[in-house]
């Protein structure tokens, strides 16, 4: 594993290597971080202020678990810290989402066609309740299991299954709706 | 609905891809400025096991003491004993001579592999 390797020779003083962690993961700490804060600068920093963090705790990582789960709780934990509340998270309720629609699947689709995709994803995604835009980012983005998951965010099984499900259909059907009101502002 | 759900999740992950916000190009830099900024990183000292039984020295030596004088009496056994008695006392070892090396084997490899366990545990 390449982690380990670089890991080994920071502790061993060569502080170049930490810039091999720094490309690896920089991209979804801040993807963590900006989900949770829905701000790029304050984001940034936090990402700044969770690799420190990851530095000077590297000592008393074991290399027993997996590096980017304990590393994306670092950021997860400081990313909460800034935003000055208890948690991301909003009260669990077992409201069950239904299943998606055809009609929303293929307006997902359709959205792949167009130029203009990135943005529209980006403001859907904006519009998503910050939980689970972060739950379905990890999932989809970092294939972190339902377990990874649970570890950096302290959630249980049944809950993270239940808000990326629910997440998945809110992304759906903002979509959906987010390409309607463009077609009626067209005609 | 006709599209399955691992068709789904692969759509879900390519739009969540898409709409991905990308930090500022000097992120990495800034990062690494405050790194260097850091002291050096202070390992734990790992106490090496030492390469013992666990026993108390005293006891180490009562042992090979013990095993001395058990060896020192056989030798007077032998020496007390006719020559015919001996030839005698070798021939019914001989028997048992299979069962002793057999044994002798497992406990020196018992010894050798657990020894060689605990050089490799203390290198890597």
């Amino acid at each position: 594993m390449d982690e380990q390797k670089w890991i080994k020779s920071i502790l061993a003083g060569d502080t170049k290597s930490f810039s091999c962690l720094v490309a690896k993961y920089q991209q979804m700490a801040f993807t963590i971080a900006f989900r949770i804060l829905e701000n790029r600068e304050e984001a940034e920093e936090v990402v700044q202020d969770a690799f420190v963090k990851m530095y000077r705790a590297l000592p008393s990582f074991q290399f027993g678990s997996k590096f980017s789960t304990w590393f994306y709780k670092i950021v997860y934990n400081t990313a909460i810290t800034a935003q000055r509340k208890q948690s991301v998270f909003d009260s669990y309720d077992d409201a069950i989402a239904t299943d998606l629609t055809t009609s929303e699947v293929d307006s997902a689709t359709a959205i792949l066609e167009r130029e203009d995709r990135k943005e529209i994803i980006a403001r859907v995604l904006k519009k998503l309740p910050a939980d689970e835009s972060l739950v379905l980012n990890l999932f989809y983005l970092e294939e972190c299991s339902i377990a990874d998951i649970g570890q950096i965010t302290d959630l249980t099984p049944s809950n993270i299954k239940v808000k990326l499900f629910r997440g998945r259909k809110h992304f759906y059907e903002t979509l959906q709706l987010m390409m309607k009101n463009e077609t009626a502002n067209v005609l | 609905m006709s599209t399955s759900d691992k068709d789904i999740n692969r759509l879900t992950g390519k739009l969540l891809k898409e709409g991905m916000v990308k930090p500022s190009p000097d992120l990495s830099l800034r990062i690494m400025e405050l790194i260097m900024q850091e002291e050096p990183l202070k390992v734990p000292e790992v106490k090496k096991a030492r390469m013992s039984s666990g026993m108390p020295p005293f006891m180490i030596v009562g042992i090979i003491i013990a095993y001395l004088v058990v060896f020192a009496g056989v030798l007077m056994l032998l020496g007390q004993q006719s020559a015919g008695s001996v030839d005698h006392m070798l021939e019914g070892i001989k028997d048992k001579l299979p069962f002793i090396m057999t044994i002798a084997a497992i406990a020196g490899s018992l010894i050798f592999y657990s020894a060689l366990d605990k050089v490799l545990a203390l290198r890597f």
